[in-house]
């Protein structure tokens, strides 16, 4: 008696892991969906590998626990905000640690040592402009992200953001004319 | 700065701000003739730049081809267990990013177009030496009757005198 209340549990409890992996499924759907797109789009927030794959695996650990393992409305909304949102956190990070090492590297005088040679200004450029990036308000940093970054059309911008395509194509328009402005500022360009 | 020219700041600010990124044409002459007056947009125009050279940057900083596959592999590494095991997982941690097919077709536009326009001047060829053919057959029998139609009614002539 006792042992058939087992095998009834244990076949229940499978019957209820294998719903589980059923019902979570759509994880690994979006994953093949989106993963190339959030892959690029964060390679060129972050430039870095290991944050990428941090950014990347942060991401998808979000959307396998969102409210208890549910499946969000809009999946790909979900993704690329959680994507935008958790690199831009990673690049704050380094830039404060580059900053911390710079001041220590700069009293030893070897950091501009050893930086020498034409990748300087691509590499400098690049960390500029994402520093600055990195600066701008949440809702003009997600339409450059997404619409330049990642290259979607406006009309996909608007509905991840939850916004119309006028106001999507507003937002960029101001964050360019931010970015630009920032950029033009041959002082602080040249120390960033 | 006189009136006139900030006038035209505002309206070349907004050229500015729809063309950069876009790659729109924004170095028309009214453009130009304002940058060379105005030493504000000028900067301006300068940051446009940077940060179009930077954006440039950004998207065509290249990327190890496994990226996605690593990515991959450790975002699927902190799913669940049955998750993990699953023939789409085995998929995605073997994924690799798709290479648009304007990329993989470029390579292929060089000789296409070569052989495309060899084609075609031998289409030209052939069809100009067939028609100068043509024409210098019509030309020789249109002599040779006319020849024949003199020398013959002289003969005949001759023959009957």
């Amino acid at each position: 008696m006792t042992s058939s209340a087992a095998s009834w549990r244990m076949l229940l409890a499978t019957a209820a892991a294998e719903v589980a992996v059923d019902s979570q499924r759509w994880i690994l759907v979006a994953m093949q969906k989106n993963g190339e797109k959030i892959m690029t789009m964060l390679w060129r927030i972050l430039g870095n590998e290991q944050d990428v794959c941090d950014a990347y695996q942060d991401t998808f650990l979000q959307l396998a626990h969102w409210q208890g393992g549910q499946k969000p409305d809009n999946v790909r909304a979900f993704v690329f905000r959680t994507a935008s949102n958790t690199a831009v956190s990673i690049l704050r990070r380094r830039k404060v640690h580059d900053k911390a090492c710079r001041a220590i590297a700069e009293e030893t005088t070897e950091f501009y040592s050893t930086q020498v040679g034409g990748d300087l200004d691509a590499n400098q450029l690049r960390e500029t402009l994402r520093t600055y990036i990195t600066r701008l308000p949440e809702q003009l940093r997600s339409v450059i992200l997404l619409r330049d970054l990642a290259e979607m059309p406006y009309s996909q911008v608007a509905s991840i953001m939850g916004i119309s395509v006028a106001s999507a194509r507003v937002y960029r328009c101001r964050a360019v004319q931010l970015l630009s402005a920032w950029m033009a500022r041959k002082k602080e360009f040249s120390q960033s | 700065m006189n009136t006139k020219l900030r006038h035209h700041c505002r309206s070349i600010r907004l050229r500015f701000a729809e063309a950069i990124l876009d790659k729109l044409e924004s170095t028309t002459g009214i453009v130009q003739r304002h940058l060379a007056e105005c030493p504000r947009c000028r900067r301006l125009a300068t940051g446009n730049a940077r940060l179009r050279l930077a954006m440039q940057m950004l998207k065509t900083q290249p990327h190890d081809a496994d990226l996605l596959m690593k990515a991959n592999t450790r975002a699927i590494g902190v799913l669940k267990h049955k998750l993990r095991d699953l023939p789409q997982a085995e998929k995605l941690r073997h994924a690799r990013p798709r290479v648009p097919i304007y990329a993989r077709v470029g390579k292929y536009t060089e000789p296409v177009s070569r052989a495309a326009a060899c084609l075609v001047i031998l289409l030209v060829i052939r069809l100009g030496v067939f028609a100068a053919m043509t024409k210098i057959q019509d030309e020789g029998k249109t002599a040779i009757d006319e020849y024949y139609a003199r020398n013959l009614d002289q003969d005949i002539l001759d023959d009957l005198l």
